[in-house]
This record gives C-alpha cells, structure tokens and sequence, in this order.
C-alpha cells in the first residue's frame, strides 16, 4: 500500500485533526487528547525507524487508544468513564478491527471544528486553534504563517485551550436552529484563515505553509461532512475563483496589480472552472447566502475574457443582493465602485460619502484608493493624489503603501 | 458545572420604566426563575439594589480602604445575578440569553473557580 512509504511528518498533518477528534470524542478534553497522540507519536519514533507496521494508520489508532484506556484506569474513574473504558478494552479483546483507513469519524471532526470556532473564543484564539487542532501544523508553522512571535502564538493555543476546558466549551454539533449560525462563524474563520495568506507568490518557499491551501482544505472537508451546506459551497467557489488569480495579482517584484491590469492568461482556467462547477451546484439548492454571492461576483470576474468586458452592471446588481444578506460595511464601497464602472462616476462619489460616514469605513485605506481611482478617471489629479496619500497612511499592508506610493508618483510625474 | 450570570444593564432603564411595564419585567424574571427551578437549573440568584449603595473596601499596605462607589464607574451595572447548573457553556449561553436584561444591557457568563468538565 502507498502508506507504507509515507514518513510519519505526512501521517501526522494528515492524521492529527481526526486523530485528535477521535481522541476527544473518548476523553472529552483536548489537551489530554493531544498529548495521548502526541505519546503515540513518540512511541511510533523508535519503532518505525526500520519500517513502518504493515498497515501504519491502523498501528496509530490502536496505539491511541490503548493509551486513553491506561490513561483513563489511572484517573479516578466516573461511572460513565468505567464504562466506556470496559467498552474500548472488550473491543481490544476482541480483536474486532474497524478499518482505520475507511474510518472519518465524520461527527467527531465536525464537533471539534465547531468547538474550535466557537464564538465564546476570540477569533485571535481560533485561528490558531484552527490550525493547531484541526490542520495539524505545529506551533512553529503557524507562528511562521500569521506572522507571530511562536512565544505569541503558543500562549494564545494555551489560553484557548483553557478557556475550552474552564468554560465547559461544548464538542458537540449544534442543533438545528443555532446550525446556520454557528456555521456561519466557522466559515468566516476559515476565511480569515484564507485571508491571512494573501502574499507574493515568491514568498512561498517548500516550508512555507500555504493557509490558503490548508483554509481550502478544511472547506473541502468540512463540505464533505456537512453536504446539505451550499454556503460552504459558495465559500470553496470564493476561494478557488481567488486562488485562480494569484499568479497574476503580483508581478516578478512582487508588486501588486490590479484586476484590470493583470494578465489572464496566467490566470488558472481549470481552477475557475472548477469554482464555477462548484458555484452552480451550490446555487441550485436554492438557498443563496454571502458566500455564494461572493462567489458570483469573482465568478464574474473571472469568466470576463477581458477587463473591458466586465459586465459592471450585473456586479452591481450582486453588491446590493449581498447587502441582504452581509452587514458588512465594505459591501458598500465595493458596490459604489461597481457604480462607478457600470454607470457614473459622480453618483459613485456620492455613495463613497456615505461610506465614508460609517464608522467602520473611516480609517479604511481601501476607501481613499477606491476614492482616488475615480477622481483619476475624472481628471481630477489633485484629489486623486490627495486620496492616494490618505490611503498610503492608512495601510498596514507593505504591498498596498507600495502600490500607492507608485500612483502617488505617477501623478508627480505628470505635474 | 455552575456558572455565574451576570446582570449588566444602565439603571436608568429600570426608572424610565412606568409602574405597568416594571411589573411586566418583574413577571418574567419570576418566570424564568420558575422554569430554571422546574429543570433542576437554578441553584441561587439576586437582585442587587442600585449602585449609589455600593461601598468598596480594598487594603492596601495594612490601612484598609473604604469608598463609596462600585468597583469601576461604568454606564452598566451589575444589577443582579443567577447562578445556574449547567452541562456546558452553550446552555449557560442559553439561559443568559433568555434574561429579560440582556435585550439592553449584557450578560456576563463565567463558570465557577475549579470544577471539572462533565467528562
């Protein structure tokens, strides 16, 4: 079988957020779940120096959970516990073996990612969570990938894993009703997830973790378990339609270019495709939600063979559908530029007034480039390279102060 | 697992309030009480009277300290609390949501010091 040559690294990434959501659903605790894996681990090392166990998935499982058993007999046992111990032990006995490859342990993964994006954490706490628990990656990478001190990053795993356990954070599924709900902020940390990858390609070296590919691998995974979800549909479109663009959004300096400058035939047709499939699929169901219609405005996008061709209107027309269902104040600027190429610029800068009112909006660098496109476009060079300096000083991102910077220079240059 | 749920709402609300909707608001907090009681929920709970009441007492190197005033000047104000029986913090968020108080002011949910999970 292919596994017998997968080192143990690959076995743990691949194995950690099922391992551990299996191990929780016998000891109801994280932090004891991840150091009876991480002792499996150890004391997989030794022994498989001269080859792995003929079937090494099924040796990790069967090694866990012997060792929760040692762990919970020399624990003062709760009825409960003495039986579920007597319960794994009859089925060592046995000798009855589940097939560990074909095992998902679907509801228990399910109920650790929700106990991992839990709105009781702080977002700050569940990314990493996130990543720690269910992508498997060690502290290192993760400090690595958000771009945090590993001293940072590891007291904030501590402290959420406190918090899971004082505060009794529940691994369960939620019920029907708060479903939707509690969904919802486990997309949104996935996509943050996503987010937080947005960077240079050439950045990314062999070591470097992607978040982007592990944020589309646990939407992936979570759709495989939650099938009857079109929003984590929309969301893997969303995803995919981005991804499809990154090798055109940096050029070889790593600068940033706009959509209507990149280059598309660098753009990856399979993977737009692909989103669009998804896409589809998901809005037959019917039930369109914020991650679908984000999806269609990308989709839009990407199935534009030029930038000219871009139906503006039809974007338009998505932005104002989004506001229905996403209260997110940046909808709005996004619909005022939407305005801005469909129809005319001066009823965009009215709509741009209003956004600027919003409280969320104000320091909002994004605005002020928005704003200073279209006094570009007007002619209007002084408030364009106005607007560009305000944006500049706003960002906290070194790629948009140095596209920002490139325009403001521009500008100088044409007097 | 017990958890503490903390009343937090500007008294103000409270004397704005006519004699009829101040009842209102007192028959569903004894409702509450009532249904929390019925499941084995309700392990203890009170209302506080209004802040202006609060004395602090703090010691600081021997002389011990006492003021007039709450812990912190804030615009809400612990008003009252329950402490309930819980399984996990998804219940205790439950009962929190359903104080009458929590539709202007805020709940504050903490579990007791020291008690294991249900494991």
């Amino acid at each position: 079988m292919h596994q017998k040559s997968q080192p143990l690294e690959q076995l743990y990434r691949e194995h950690s957020g099922k391992m551990l959501a299996y191990l929780v659903s016998l000891t109801n605790n994280l932090s004891l779940a991840e150091e009876i894996w991480h002792d499996t681990l150890e004391a997989a090392l030794p022994l498989w120096q001269s080859g792995p166990p003929a079937n090494p998935i099924a040796w990790l499982y069967r090694v866990a959970r012997n060792k929760t058993i040692d762990r919970m007999r020399h624990q003062k046992m709760s009825l409960q516990k003495g039986r579920l111990v007597q319960a794994l032990a009859i089925q060592d006995e046995q000798e009855v073996e589940p097939d560990w490859d074909e095992l998902q342990f679907g509801d228990e993964q399910l109920k650790l990612i929700f106990a991992c994006c839990h709105p009781a954490l702080d977002i700050d706490k569940q990314i990493p969570l996130t990543l720690s628990t269910i992508c498997g990656l060690n502290s290192l990478q993760i400090a690595d990938a958000l771009v945090l001190q590993k001293s940072t990053l590891e007291q904030r795993l501590t402290r959420a894993k406190r918090k899971l356990k004082t505060a009794a954070i529940p691994f369960i599924i939620p019920q029907q009703d708060q479903l939707q709900e509690r969904l919802a902020a486990v997309l949104k940390t996935i996509y943050l997830v996503f987010n937080a990858a947005d960077q240079p390609d050439n950045d990314l070296d062999s070591d470097h973790i992607d978040l982007s590919t592990e944020a589309l691998r646990l939407t992936k995974n979570l759709r495989n378990l939650l099938p009857e979800q079109p929003e984590i549909s929309g969301l893997q479109a969303l995803m995919l339609f981005h991804l499809a663009r990154r090798k055109a959004r940096y050029n070889s300096e790593g600068q940033l270019i706009l959509l209507e400058h990149q280059d598309r035939t660098l753009w990856d047709q399979k993977a737009i495709t692909k989103a669009d499939d998804i896409l589809r699929q998901a809005l037959s169901s019917r039930k369109p939600g914020s991650y679908q219609i984000q999806a269609a405005i990308q989709g839009v996008h990407c199935l534009s063979k030029t930038s000219e061709e871009t139906d503006w209107l039809h974007i338009e027309g998505l932005y104002y559908l989004l506001m229905e269902y996403d209260a997110n104040p940046v909808i709005k600027l996004n619909a005022a530029v939407a305005t801005s190429m469909s129809r005319d610029i001066e009823s965009a800068l009215r709509q741009i007034e209003v956004c600027e009112r919003i409280p969320q909006l104000q320091k909002y660098s994004l605005l002020y480039g928005a704003k200073a496109d279209m006094y570009f476009r007007l002619h209007r060079f002084d408030m364009a390279k106005a607007n560009y300096e305000t944006a500049r000083s706003l960002s906290n991102k070194a790629v948009e102060q140095e596209f920002y910077s490139r325009k403001i220079a521009e500008l100088e240059s044409q007097g | 697992m017990q958890y503490l749920l903390m009343i937090y709402d500007d008294e103000q609300n409270w004397l704005n309030m006519d004699e009829s909707q101040q009842g209102k608001l007192i028959e569903r907090y004894i409702a509450l009480e009532e249904d929390l009681k019925a499941k084995g929920q309700y392990v203890g709970g009170a209302r506080l009277t209004e802040v202006e009441n609060a004395t602090s007492v703090r010691i600081r190197e021997g002389d011990t300290l006492i003021t007039d005033g709450p812990f912190a000047e804030t615009k809400e104000q612990l008003g009252g609390y329950f402490l309930v029986e819980c399984d996990n913090l998804d219940q205790a968020t439950e009962i929190a949501a359903r104080i009458p108080s929590a539709e202007i002011g805020t709940i504050e949910v903490r579990p007791l010091w020291y008690q294991s999970a249900a494991e």
